[in-house]
């Protein structure tokens, strides 16, 4: 069991210079991904889009850990480094937050901000929860990253998908997270509660924190990135700026149709 | 980033009084039947609110209350034991039979214990490492424990003078109050202690809530498991010499009485058989309210089939609540 005694850090660290270094992974004769080569510099956010099949959850899986690449690497702030397991990766700074997989539904807001990680007090063999300072500590952390929850005390289940989505990423980022991959942040929310993730997603962003966010619809991923990874067929076809792209070029990346030549013929 | 930088969202903070009242119901409402119950028995009856009477119904709670520590823990992590009856009827035979041939009570309650922790050791491995759904794997141990205390007693009583000397743990009071009881709300103090105070208890919540979640944030989720299994069997065992100092013998069958009342007791508390939730405290509460309800019948003159008739009827209303929680 991790115990971590200190209070939740108000100020994480600046997020990380995140890379991979020709990534490539088979399933048997068919190659998933190959030589993937992609910098994530320190405060990007990075939208990774494709078609089904096109490699990007491939891809997701080794960035975070999920899947050891056959060959390649990755590196963190220039080091290179190497995962047997998700938890050496999360040991390393990647956290992947879930919407939904992330939360205790019936405990409040506190005690998942510190799920496994609860500020103890040792008392011979017994090591008591610190629970005010748990709480306070809660608090600080979602009024740190602006994340609005009507009271910690409340359980998890009583909260929106936006707060969830918050609570999750507050929690990663105490744990120490300098990189962030985020699975379909806002899927299923409603647009007042997509702007509460957007707003997150910026916050981290000018905190220096490096993410990674995947998902299927191309609104929420020019709404939240700043540059947008586009796979076609296992391999990485273009990184853009999010600003100086629009929808179509990224569907025509997606697709492979190229746009001139079509019009051309 | 937005105009305001409250952290409390005051648009989205209360439920209406109307939710929070049907909350309140559904979580609670099993006390405020109590209360109506005991207030009928108090009108109805001469008897029922007599010291006497009070300490024979809570000496009644004591016992299976003891075992419904363990079963609510296992119902908090998701999972349901029904061994406690035989563990209860073995452990209470074993060790009935080490203090009969003379061995100290002490040692009679470290077998009792050691018993119950071995059978809730295999359930828990069972559950954990054979990945056998714990109703089934606990079913098998119902089982297999009552073989086993069948075997060892060769279906008749373990009895004899030996046994006066655990009889303390049924019979005895003091200051008024059976050690049974006190034992009872002892170990309650403590159950509570540990489910809401310590890191071990966050975990078993939060294992019974979402395993997943709990697993990923790096909780030991199997360890836990295992924990908790022994500690209910070990409950289990103990109470088990409790019950064999209480009826003055041991018997391979006496368990057969814990699982009714234990199971509705767990479920009239609050504990949901989803697991993540359910007040230890809740489960003493409906034992008493158990006990009361079988002892207000006999004050009040019912007979023995309706009483049995009654007690269904409650576990199907406490299921009932469960499902209104939702």
């Amino acid at each position: 069991m991790a115990v971590h005694a200190q209070p939740i850090a108000t100020h994480p660290p600046l997020g990380a210079h995140f890379a991979a270094r020709h990534l490539a992974k088979h399933y048997g004769g068919v190659a998933a991904v190959s030589d993937v080569t992609i910098e994530f510099p320190a405060g990007s956010v990075t939208a990774i889009v494709g078609d089904n099949g096109a490699g990007k959850s491939t891809l997701i899986k080794m960035l975070s850990g999920a899947v050891r690449p056959d060959s390649g690497h990755l590196e963190i702030g220039g080091e290179e480094v190497r995962f047997a397991t998700p938890a050496a990766a999360r040991d390393a700074g990647i956290a992947t937050v879930y919407q939904d997989l992330a939360l205790a539904d019936h405990r409040n807001v506190a005690e998942n901000l510190y799920l496994g990680r609860e500020l103890v007090r040792a008392v011979g063999p017994l090591r008591l929860l610190r629970r005010k300072e748990m709480r306070r500590g809660a608090i600080d952390a979602l009024a740190d990253l602006n994340v609005k929850i009507p009271n910690v005390d409340r359980e998890a289940r009583t909260l929106s998908g936006g707060q969830r989505q918050g609570i999750a990423s507050a929690r990663a980022v105490h744990e120490g997270a300098t990189i962030l991959v985020m699975d379909e942040p806002m899927a299923a929310l409603g647009l007042q509660e997509q702007g509460r993730v957007i707003d997150l997603v910026g916050r981290l962003a000018e905190r220096g924190l490096t993410q990674l966010i995947v998902s299927h619809n191309l609104d929420h991923v020019f709404r939240l990135s700043t540059r947008v990874a586009v796979m076609r067929l296992g391999r990485l076809v273009d990184v853009i700026d999010t600003a100086a792209t629009d929808r179509s070029e990224v569907l025509h990346l997606i697709s492979g149709i190229d746009p001139s030549s079509r019009s051309a013929s | 980033m937005s105009a305001t930088t409250a952290v409390f969202d005051p648009d989205d903070s209360v439920a209406s009084p109307r939710d929070r009242a049907i909350e309140f119901l559904a979580r609670e409402g099993f006390i405020v039947i109590f209360a109506l119950w005991a207030l009928y028995l108090a009108l109805a009856t001469d008897t029922f609110l007599t010291q006497g009477n009070i300490i024979i119904l809570l000496r009644q709670a004591a016992i299976f209350s003891i075992v419904g520590i363990g079963t609510t823990m296992v119902a908090i992590l998701g999972e349901l034991d029904i061994s406690f009856g035989s563990v209860l009827a073995l452990a209470g035979c074993v060790s009935a039979a080490w203090v009969v041939g003379g061995h100290h009570p002490v040692v009679g309650i470290a077998v009792a214990v050691t018993i119950g922790a071995v059978i809730g050791l295999a359930n828990g491995m069972l559950v954990n490492y054979v990945r056998i759904p714990s109703v089934v794997a606990t079913l098998g141990a119902l089982g297999v424990a009552e073989g086993i205390a069948m075997m060892y007693t060769g279906g008749s009583s373990i009895f004899g003078d030996g046994l006066s000397r655990v009889s303390f743990l049924a019979q005895d009071k003091v200051v008024g109050i059976p050690i049974a009881v006190l034992i009872a709300f002892g170990m309650y103090v403590i159950a509570w202690f540990v489910t809401t105070r310590t890191v071990f208890g966050a975990h078993l919540y939060a294992t019974g809530d979402n395993r997943e979640a709990a697993f990923r944030a790096g909780i030991p989720v199997q360890r836990i498991r295992l924990a908790v299994f022994i500690i209910a069997g070990a409950l289990a065992g103990f109470a088990g010499l409790m019950q064999a100092a209480r009826l003055g013998r041991a018997q391979a069958t006496m368990g057969v009485d814990a699982l009714f009342p234990v199971l509705t007791a767990v479920i009239l508390g609050g504990v949901s058989l989803h697991g993540g939730r359910g007040r230890i405290v809740n489960t003493l509460i409906a034992s008493v309210f158990l006990a009361s309800i079988t002892n207000g019948l006999i004050l009040l003159g019912v007979a023995s089939e309706v009483q049995r008739v009654v007690q269904g009827a409650v576990l199907i209303a406490a299921v009932s609540l469960d499902r209104l929680r939702d």
